[in-house]
């Protein structure tokens, strides 16, 4: 089920909070949001879902039984079950996820028919699998307490906001807050705001930039690309990713304090970062202090011989990549920002600090190029991509995007180059601290629902691009 | 604060569970979206087979948008919205006669004005071909029956004129293939005359493909002048009703989500002796009132149908006269025809009218012109249709093949 559909929001939102504040009890509310969870995502999932449970039941027990195990003393049994645990939250991950890819690698590498494995992808696998083995993890390091109660385990892991699409919420963020958490109308009312937000984010500004990059990425021919059409395009997408996902997040992150939990950021305006390493501490930021807690600094960190830090980072964007999608655009996606992350650290950090404004254009730049490679269909597009970027001679041409039907998209592009900044946010932030002024604020989030309301009963279909990871 | 952000939140979140429920179980179901040409989905698309599918998610999803209260207007208004948007960018454009897309489809405006149209007619040799080969046919029929007057009148659109061109840094192609078309002719041949932006303004629904009530009189006027030379007098229109400012939204008003303007409705009133229509089998009564082929029912915007106002859609029309003559014409045309058929009734005893696409569609066999010709005494044949009729093919399927001269 999406956020952004009008199911979730005049059915499965509104029963949710009914029956959850109907009922006292912390226990009972725990049940309601499993089963509300378990519905929502069966939804979408209604086969796959069984696999969800099975994965955090094997989890759960397996997690008890190393603890238990450590308590005996017997640390080399607990890190043998630990290391078993992993490997089939991986195997199970991999499976799913790049089985098709290694086969038909295979296969190509080794000129031999390997059988088309055709499977489908289960509904947001690598952000409920990265979710347990944090917490597996973590419990296997004493970070946090064993959960001794499975519907718990699985309402944290299965708790609808953050299901399918992040953010990875780790067990430690609401180890608490699962168990003990208090609800109050400001958090609620500050929740419900922060979703409104998210919702128009995504209905008004991501899904109709969306329109722009569709239409280049996926309907112009090769032979039609222009300059002008390759910016658009590149331009759309870069707005889309980020409205996209970090829309989710939002919304996720106004249900989580709806119900009482309060989930970390996952995005800090990264397209105002000033070079790729501030880029990834702005961008997706569960992900990639997942990477670094669990892979990163286990690998040694930077606290190693210079070539073992090269080393380590590469593993980590290759890894990255992966993690996005098995396919090669990806792994290649991944290993540019690892080299590119390696050449700053070494080579260029210093000279970030000299060219002024000029590093934010570089940093924008060289993430809307990994947007390229992220977002392409093949290496021809790409590269055809890339060289009409640059092909200033071919001039812009308005008329290309007019006869496209596209024109009409303006003025969600600057809603969206707007909102990439903190103007917006400060400006919402003073009219809502503003009591003479917060009815201005509770006018503009009735906009924008209405907007979205508009939006979404015109045009069905409008899936989350980071439903696919 | 605290106390309005709660009273904010309870009424948001009260009117969407509301909305959900009313639209499911309380409203009468909607079935036809005008806006989207499209049918709505039901409730009775719902079916509990359908979950591990995915089918009745997705059908839930589908009616709660289809049915939603008040549908029509946040549709509307999304159009609305947009067409603002890229309205505002074309009236920076000086060029008046540069034509600007509006909607999802082949909709252009003329300039940032609200006169809407489809796009121009490019040249290509294929077409020119078919243009040709279909004179040719008709040359064909007409030589093999000396004694029956075959006439060809084409109805012109404004897409096949060349006032874009240089604006629009087009070619457009409608000037030679009329050329083609009157050139290859051997029958007496006359065109709609389209000579400038205004004449189409005056003659079009500037919503519609159709022309007016003004461009079918005209046309009316055309064809009476290119088979009796001045012989006969044509009828005069004695009123003229407006409707009281209804407003016509045609197929470019649908196909651009209803953003402009509507134009005006006119129909005009005529001095008619008195015939029987019967079409598509069916008798039609009372078919002496031109007004009968407008719905005074029709009242909203969404009524965009040229056939509905003017009555007719129809595959095979008989209109029987009481004159005193016993000319019979046969006329193979479009809908652009539908207006001028009961004006001939006061100069023909027997009008048929075909309509080959949908003639085929309704009889399930092709119009045969020499059987039809020979049974029924035809005195003149009238070819009147547009000319994407004589060649269209990719958009519309091969449909040009539909108005072939089939000979038997």
């Amino acid at each position: 089920m999406l956020f952004s559909s009008l199911t979730f929001l005049t059915i499965f939102l509104p029963s949710v909070i009914v029956l959850y504040y109907s009922v006292r009890s912390l226990k009972v509310r725990n049940f309601i949001l499993l089963l509300f969870s378990l519905v929502f995502y069966a939804w979408g999932e209604p086969v796959y879902i069984v696999l969800m449970i099975l994965t955090v039941t094997i989890n759960f027990y397996t997690t008890i039984l190393f603890d238990k195990l450590k308590k005996q003393s017997k640390n080399k049994t607990a890190l043998i079950v630990f290391t078993l645990t992993m490997v089939l939250d991986l195997f199970v991950l991999g499976f799913f996820k790049y089985a098709n890819f290694i086969f038909s690698n295979l296969g190509l590498l080794f000129a031999i028919d390997l059988p088309e494995m055709s499977l489908r992808l289960p509904i947001g696998i690598s952000f409920y699998t990265f979710q347990l083995m944090s917490y597996v993890i973590d419990a296997y390091r004493d970070d946090v307490k064993v959960q001794r109660k499975l519907y718990l385990l699985l309402t944290y892991v299965s708790f609808f906001p953050q299901l399918i699409a992040g953010p990875i919420v780790r067990y430690s963020t609401i180890e608490e807050e699962i168990e003990n958490r208090s609800e109050s109308w400001e958090l609620f009312n500050s929740g419900f705001q922060r979703f409104i937000i998210g919702l128009g984010k995504k209905v008004i500004i991501a899904n109709n930039v969306a329109i722009a990059a569709n239409y280049v990425f996926s309907q112009l021919s090769l032979d039609n690309m222009t300059f002008t059409m390759a910016w658009l395009g590149i331009v759309g997408y870069t707005l889309q990713i980020y409205f996209d996902f970090s829309a989710y997040s939002d919304m996720a992150i106004g249900l989580g304090k709806m119900f009482g939990f309060h989930f970390l950021e996952n995005f800090n305006y990264p397209y105002i970062a000033d070079s790729i390493t501030d880029f990834w501490r702005r961008w997706h930021m569960s992900l990639s202090t997942w990477f670094r807690d669990y892979v990163y600094i286990p690998l040694g960190g930077n606290r190693v011989k210079k070539s073992r830090w090269i080393f380590n980072i590469f593993v980590v964007w290759l890894l990255t990549g992966l993690w996005h999608g098995a396919s090669w655009n990806f792994v290649l996606w991944g290993v540019y920002f690892g080299v590119i992350l390696i050449i700053e650290k070494f080579v260029i950090s210093k000279y970030l600090l000299k060219i002024g404004p000029l590093k934010y254009v570089y940093t924008l730049l060289l993430v809307m190029i990994s947007w390229v490679l992220f977002n392409s269909n093949s290496y021809e597009q790409i590269f055809t991509i890339l060289r009409k970027m640059v092909s200033l001679s071919d001039g812009i041409d308005i008329t290309s995007i007019k006869n496209a039907r596209l024109l009409y998209l303006w003025p969600y592009f600057i809603m969206g180059l707007l909102g990439s900044t903190p103007i917006v946010k400060r400006v919402l932030v003073y009219l809502k601290e503003n009591a003479l002024l917060h009815g201005i604020y509770l006018l503009f989030l009735s906009i924008i629902l209405y907007m979205s309301l508009m939006f979404l009963i015109s045009n069905s279909y409008n899936p989350f691009i980071y439903f696919r990871f | 604060m605290k106390k309005i952000d709660k009273i904010f939140t309870v009424i948001v979140l009260s009117a969407l569970s509301l909305t959900s429920f009313y639209s499911l179980f309380l409203k009468n179901q909607d079935t036809i979206s005008y806006v989207e040409n499209r049918t709505f989905k039901t409730n009775q698309d719902l079916s509990i087979r359908g979950i591990l599918s995915g089918e009745f998610e997705s059908n839930l999803e589908t009616i709660l948008s289809d049915q939603f209260i008040d549908r029509y207007s946040f549709v509307k208004n999304k159009n609305l919205v947009n067409y603002q948007f890229v309205n505002f960018i074309y009236k920076l454009i000086e060029n008046p006669l540069v034509l600007n897309p509006v909607g999802e489809t082949y909709v252009n405006q003329i300039g940032s004005t609200q006169v809407l149209m489809s796009k121009p007619i490019l040249y290509s040799e294929i077409i020119n071909q078919r243009i040709v080969d279909r004179a040719e046919q008709i040359n064909e029929i007409a030589s093999d029956y000396p004694e029956v007057e075959f006439f060809v009148y084409k109805p012109t659109q404004i897409q096949e004129k060349d006032f874009f061109d240089e604006a629009n840094g087009i070619e457009s192609g409608g000037n030679i293939y009329e050329k083609s078309l009157s050139s290859t002719l051997e029958v007496p041949y006359s065109s709609f005359k389209i000579d400038s932006i205004d004449d189409y303004v005056k003659y079009f629904y500037t919503t519609d493909h159709h022309w007016n009530n003004q461009g079918s009189y005209q046309g009316y006027l055309d064809i009476m002048e290119l088979m009796f030379d001045g012989s006969k007098i044509p009828v005069v229109p004695i009123d003229e009703s407006c409707k009281n400012g209804l407003k016509f939204f045609g197929t470019y008003s649908s196909q651009s989500g209803f953003v402009n303007e509507g134009s005006p409705f006119c129909v005009f009133k005529f001095d008619l002796v008195e015939y029987t229509l019967v079409s598509d089998g069916v008798l039609i009564e009372d078919p002496n009132d031109t007004n009968k082929y407008f719905d005074m029912t029709v009242t909203s915007e969404m009524d965009y149908h040229y056939n509905r106002a003017y009555g007719l859609g129809n595959g095979f029309v008989q209109i029987t006269s009481n004159i005193d003559n016993d000319e019979s014409i046969l006329i193979i045309g479009d809908s652009y025809a539908n207006p001028i058929l009961p004006l001939l009734a006061n100069h023909f005893k027997n009008i048929y009218f075909v309509y080959p696409i949908n003639y085929k569609g309704i009889f399930k066999e092709e119009f045969m012109y020499d059987s039809f010709i020979k049974e029924n005494g035809i005195d003149k044949v009238l070819f009147m249709y547009t000319i994407e009729n004589y060649f269209l093919s990719d958009e519309w399927g091969d449909r040009y093949i539909d108005f072939d001269v089939k000979r038997n």
